[in-house]
């Protein structure tokens, strides 16, 4: 191999170099300035972020790299997909930054190695994004992964947080090492781990010992099923998402995952995808049916059980659980318009009903019993009409973006592959069962009385500054999604496969 | 057009506002918009009666066939006339019957919001948009009823009312994507032109019964009529608004507005005229049985929707022409009942008709409006319901399918009109005067003019029919009908059957109403099946969901690690042992076994290790032991002849135990945490997974390999590296740039180690020791 075959071009990575020097850059100011510089340290990371977007800007207009290609010999791709997920990233990263500021003021916790883990965070989600081998996914995983570990545990003297954060740790290192496992089996199975490189070999039938193929892809599914919490791999899910501190929930439950969905996208949709050989359409019909009957459980068993929930973190974790349910609805058309429509809208939301959440449970997550939220709604009506917004969009009530969101996936789903159609149904009566319970906090916020000793929360710059970004996303994305939709059609096709074949 | 419906919304922002500024005015006030909505849709009038048609639209989500596009027709038109000219009503009626309510503004806002989005739901022409409005009214109903919201029952029903209607609405969702697709466009104009490719689809029997399953639940038609009854918890003027005159209707303009696209066919004739006939029978027997004032109401109007339906369904010119005529009919006379009915209860303080009695004098304007509604309702000249009544029997006598039993249906429905009709208005204002809870007088101004302008235009509409006939209902039927008809309304139809059909009727009524006490007991003892209806098969779905949400939690949900694991891989042995069993082990490439001595030595040593960890009693003894396993592992790694990994794996076995040690004094004491069936199952999943892998390694070893690597390296090694060590050589040279990052990570942890080495000193002098929480 020569050296011109790599193909190296460092503005191709320049959105994960910028992340990842961010995080350097912030543990270094932190290390050298005198007092725990929290203002600083956010103003880098927000800084950090602006150059990150400006760097995907580049990639996007093509203005850089040639649009389209792969680089260092295929680790790392450029297309719509990666470039639209990575967006959705470095979104959800400048929220978290945001409302970071008041979280680490009121409870006194460091701020310099939060931010870092921020970035690192980000960095390894960009690389599960863009990368084009499975190596580079693995890396970016395990990079993200590591992060939200320690993040999940960052408030170090509570114990429902450290219950989170170990909770998170052990699974989540059992979970990578099915991913690990079946990635060393695929690369056995067709000799490279690289995506495309798989899906060519496929294609071409030159796979040493098929089973190993479907084994191997099977424990990736089980790897990628639990870091998007789906059934029956989601059971960390609510106990680490109620242990952690809000804000980290709210990251954990959406940049992550989007990126964990962008990778699984690309290693099922594009490199198991190539039904033109026996072991390729044999394959292919295996991980779409799994994934429908997966996407079906995940759907109920976390709206069902959300009805149930008294805490509201609890009651959003298991949400989060139905939301990638929907999300995998989206997944089996095969192309990544839908999904990441999605979950842009999912993350919006998402992350402004836990900045209201964040702020009505207080320091130290005090108040996140469900019954403590009666009567706040005409208290503080920022915060209450804001929860109340982002919990119909979740539910999909319209004008607002989840609605249009749901309604991009369903469709889709329904008009592609019309073999699943009986999918879209199970979706759209669990669409149904969820408004019950988004509904009951707001009917708690309104027509509850107040009880006596309530104190309003004193709402930060920042966190208002997420408000106003999530409340405008929602309905932005509700109103008016045509920019967005168009830009995701732009990229269709890079990603789009023939699923739809296999079943129609 | 676009205004119209906005200007709901943005009223309804400022209403709690101005309710602090006008108090007692506001209502007056606020009624002003409605009223001058009204005028502005009857100056529609002339222009649509003459055949045209209105438009405006709004691009909201082009690249998904989406729309905010509206469209006033004929159809359109009668409803918004409705929703505008009885929302001025019930507002005025509110300011004067929740005079004093601390909530009164909210009220207002809710509907205000209420009325903007049923007028944006009858004036959509996108079947989404007609959706989000559709959507938007359940959810300004729900807070409507749920508005007295301190009470228990108030709040229950106002959830039933929005799940049942909400449930209906997303299945009528599925069944608009539907019809998108069968008729290729999400614009009823355009598919008003399509109606035979959506009936010939073959999903139309899943479009129709998806679509019907939202009318009929908003139209509360049988078996989804329970909720509404519940949701008259709600104060008066919201269910004379709601629940009779507006909302409740939205099922019946759905069925009108797609009934030229999606009607005619046979299953929707049977399907839509016997769920309305069935409604029509149901709401009007359990009305009889009723004593409360509200509830006959409410069931009535289940009722006279079921008629409306079943004229629909029958679909013919003279049907839809009576269906019309029904529907101005009832929105007058049962909007004039509800809100007298209010003013009652308001003024005596009891809704019990067995404890009202000889009010007229005390309430005259009240009892004359209650009257003459109650003359429509049963049918009696010359009042609109007379009129309305004549059109539904001949339509009925000469319907296309089951005429004699829809007549007999209709027939026995009307007996029971008239005999309700006595009971709402004869016995509260006739006879003896009996003692209420509260000494009645007249109600306020504000709430006598909604009940009586509304029995004046029954009364009027049915002197001079041709006013209504020519322009309103001609224009209504005629886009229910998909072509332009004439319409001429007469009281007079000439001595025939359908005169002696209402005759009889009216006798049969007035028995009806004076051996109502029979019907009473009778109902009473009825109580005991009715207990089985929808109602129960509700609540308990409702009850079944929760309980299973509840076992989940407590089985699958138990906060123990371990659990959690044991269903992952169960989960996971499940499909890829499937895969196992019926892939791999068929084609298990079979390895030479020709092991030797030591090896089984090793594997034996491995396997006793293995299970001395399981079963040990002591923490100490299962680290040991674990410890004898890994090193049991670097020795196989020795006799495969990689001694670098040999040596790594001991280092850190060694590491491990060590760390293993330092932990175990702070653990607690060491107990059995699973009783012995738990056992047994972890130890068949873990026999599972063990055997899969197992045989997983044997299959990928048996794969004949060559690593092109391995001879890369020790071919290149002293060529172009010029070094001997390889290991050596592949560090420094081959992955130099590897190495480089490795030891930038080394350096980046020593930063982290040194911000913390720093913190901790930093928080040795701030915290006082033992501050931790």
């Amino acid at each position: 191999m020569e050296f011109a075959d790599l193909n190296i071009s460092y503005s191709a990575i320049a959105p994960e170099i910028i992340t990842s020097l961010t995080g350097v850059a912030i543990m270094l100011i932190d290390a050298f300035s005198k007092q725990g510089a929290r203002r600083t340290n956010a103003l880098v990371a927000i800084i950090g972020f602006g150059l990150t977007l400006a760097a995907l800007a580049g990639l996007w207009t093509g203005t850089w790299t040639p649009f389209g290609g792969d680089y260092f010999s295929g680790m790392v791709v450029v297309d719509h997909m990666r470039l639209i997920f990575s967006f959705i990233i470095v979104i959800v990263g400048i929220l978290a930054v945001l409302l970071a500021g008041q979280f680490l003021k009121d409870e006194e916790l460091p701020a310099g190695e939060f931010f870092s883990l921020v970035m690192f965070a980000s960095a390894g989600m960009l690389m599960m994004a863009s990368a084009g081998d499975l190596v580079m996914v693995f890396l970016g995983l395990e990079t993200t992964s590591i992060a939200t570990y320690i993040l999940a545990g960052y408030r170090k003297y509570d114990v429902r947080a450290n219950e989170s954060s170990l909770k998170y740790f052990l699974l989540g290192s059992f979970a990578t090492a099915f991913l690990l496992y079946g990635i060393a089996l695929v690369y056995g199975a067709t000799g490279t781990t690289n995506i495309v490189g798989i899906q060519k070999a496929i294609a071409s039938g030159a796979i040493n010992y098929p089973p190993l193929l479907l084994i191997g892809a099977a424990m990736m599914l089980v790897g990628f099923g639990f870091k998007i919490a789906s059934a029956p791999f989601h059971l960390w899910t609510p106990d680490v998402y109620e242990g952690a501190p809000t804000l980290v929930t709210a990251f954990m439950a959406t940049g992550p995952k989007a990126a964990v969905f962008a990778a699984f996208l690309r290693v099922f949709a594009v490199g198991f995808s190539s039904p033109t050989t026996g072991v390729g359409e044999t394959l292919q019909e295996t991980w779409v049916s799994v994934l429908a009957v997966i996407a079906v459980l995940t759907m109920t068993i976390g709206n069902v059980v959300a009805l149930t929930q008294k805490n509201i973190k609890r009651m959003l974790a298991y949400s989060s659980i139905a939301h990638a349910g929907y999300a995998l609805v989206g997944f089996v058309t095969g192309d990544f318009g839908p999904v990441a429509f999605y979950l842009l809208a999912y993350a919006v939301m998402n992350i402004g009903a836990f900045a209201v959440i964040q702020m009505l449970a207080r320091p130290g997550d005090r108040k996140t019993e469900i019954s403590d939220y009666a009567g706040v709604g005409f208290e503080t009506p920022l915060l209450s009409f804001s929860l109340a917004i982002f919990l119909l969009s979740l539910a999909g009530i319209p004008p607002t973006g989840g609605f249009i969101a749901k309604f991009f996936v369903f469709r889709s789903a329904w008009e592609s592959t019309p073999g699943l159609r009986w999918l879209v149904i199970v979706a759209v009566i669990n669409s149904i069962i969820s408004i019950y319970y988004y509904l009951y906090p707001i009917i708690v916020m309104f027509f509850r009385p107040l009880p006596a000793g309530f104190s309003k929360p004193k709402v930060g710059a920042g966190v208002t500054a997420v408000l106003v970004l999530t409340l405008a996303g929602v309905f932005f994305l509700g109103l008016m999604p045509d920019r967005v939709l168009g830009a995701l059609n732009q990229g269709r096709g890079a990603a789009r496969v023939a699923i739809q074949e296999a079943f129609r | 057009m676009l205004t119209a419906v906005v200007s709901g919304f943005v009223l309804a922002l400022l209403a709690p506002w101005l309710y602090r500024i006008a108090r007692g005015a506001a209502g007056w006030l606020l009624s002003l918009l409605p009223a001058a909505l009204f005028v502005y849709f009857a100056a529609f009038i002339p222009q649509i009666a003459s055949g045209r048609t209105a438009a405006a639209s709004l691009p909201w989500v082009p690249a998904l066939g989406v729309n905010l596009s509206f469209y006033l027709d004929g159809l359109s038109l009668a409803f918004a006339l409705l929703i505008t000219g009885i929302g001025a009503l019930i507002i005025i009626y509110a300011g004067g019957y929740l005079a004093g309510d601390a909530h009164l503004g909210r009220l207002y806002a809710f509907l205000l919001m209420f009325m903007a989005s049923m007028l944006g739901l009858v004036l959509a022409d996108n079947l989404i948009t007609l959706f989000i409005f559709w959507e938007l009214t359940g959810v300004s109903s729900y807070l409507l009823i749920g508005f007295d919201h301190q009470r228990d029952e108030a709040r229950a029903a106002a959830l039933q009312a929005l799940l049942v209607t909400g449930l209906g609405g997303l299945a009528m969702l599925a069944g608009f994507v539907m019809l998108g697709i069968a008729g290729g466009s999400l614009d009823l104009t355009t598919l008003l032109g399509r109606g035979d490719a959506v009936k010939s689809h073959t999903l139309y029997p899943a479009i129709l019964v998806l679509v019907l399953l939202g009318a009929f639940t908003k139209s509360a038609q049988f078996p989804f009529h329970f909720w509404l009854p519940g949701a008259m918890e709600a104060p008066a003027p919201v269910s004379a608004y709601l629940h009779s005159a507006t909302m409740v209707k939205a099922g019946i303009y759905l069925l009108a507005r797609l009934a030229p696209i999606m009607g005619g066919a046979e299953l929707w004739q049977y399907s839509v005229t016997v769920a309305g006939a069935v409604t029509m029978l149901v709401g009007a027997a359990i009305a009889l049985a009723q004593t409360d004032l509200k509830r006959i109401l409410a069931f009535s109007t289940v009722s006279a929707l079921g008629t409306l339906t079943m004229l629909i369904g029958i679909g013919t010119t003279p049907a839809i022409i009576a269906a019309m005529t029904l529907l101005l009919a009832h929105s007058f006379y049962k909007g004039a009942l509800f809100l007298a009915s209010g003013s009652l209860d308001h003024e005596t303080g009891t809704r019990e008709v067995n404890e009202l009695g000889g009010l007229l004098r005390a309430m005259p304007v009240t009892g004359a409006a209650t009257i003459a509604a109650a003359l429509s309702m049963a049918g009696i000249p010359p009042l609109l319901g007379f009129i309305s009544k004549e059109l539904l029997y001949e339509s009925l006598l000469h319907a296309p399918i089951i005429e004699e039993v829809l007549t007999v249906a209709g027939v026995l429905a009307g007996v029971a009109m008239a005999a309700l009709a006595g009971v709402v208005a004869i016995k509260p204002f006739f006879g003896e005067k009996t003692e209420t809870p509260k000494s009645a007088h007249e109600a306020p101004a504000s709430m006598l003019l909604g009940p009586a302008l509304l029995a004046t235009l029954g009364l009027a509409a049915g002197l001079l029919p041709n006013a209504l006939g020519a322009s309103l209902v001609a224009a209504a039927a005629g886009a229910a009908l998909g072509a332009p008809i004439e319409v001429k309304l007469s009281l007079w139809h000439g001595f025939n059957f359908v005169l002696l059909l209402s005759a009889a009727t009216l006798a049969a009524g007035s028995a009806a109403y004076l051996m109502r006490r029979k019907i009473y007991r009778l109902g009473e003892s009825m109580q005991r099946v009715s207990q089985w209806g929808p109602s129960r098969w509700y609540r308990s779905t409702l009850d079944g969901v929760l309980s299973i949400a509840d076992m989940q939690t407590r089985v699958l949900q138990s906060g123990y690690m371990r659990f959690y694991l044991l269903i992952v891989i169960a989960a996971t042995l499940g499909p890829a042992g499937y895969i196992f069993w019926s892939r791999v082990r068929p084609a298990m490439p079979q390895a030479p076994m020709d092991l030797r001595f030591y090896e089984w030595l090793v594997a034996a040593v491995i396997l006793g290790a293995a299970i001395a960890t399981v079963k040990s009693t002591s923490r100490l003894t299962a680290v040991a032991t674990l410890g004898v396993v890994g090193f049991g592992i670097a020795l196989i790694y020795i006799l495969y002849g990689a001694p670098d990994l040999a040596k790594t794996q001991f280092a850190i076995e060694t590491l491990t135990v060590v760390l293993f040690v330092l932990v175990l004094y702070r653990l607690p004491r060491f107990t059995k945490y699973s009783e012995k069936p738990a056992r047994m199952r972890d130890l068949a999943v873990a026999l599972g997974v063990g055997g899969m892998m197992t045989t997983l390694v044997l299959a990928v070893t048996a794969i004949p390999r060559e690593s092109r690597l391995a001879g890369y390296f020790a071919e290149h090694s002293v060529a172009t590296a010029k070094g001997r060590n390889i290991v050596n050589v592949i560090l420094v040279d081959f992955r130099g740039l590897d190495t480089l990052g490795e030891i930038t990570v080394l350096s980046v942890a020593a930063i982290g180690v040194f911000a913390l080495l720093r913190l901790r000193s930093s928080q040795q002098k701030s915290d006082p020791p033992g501050d931790a929480q």
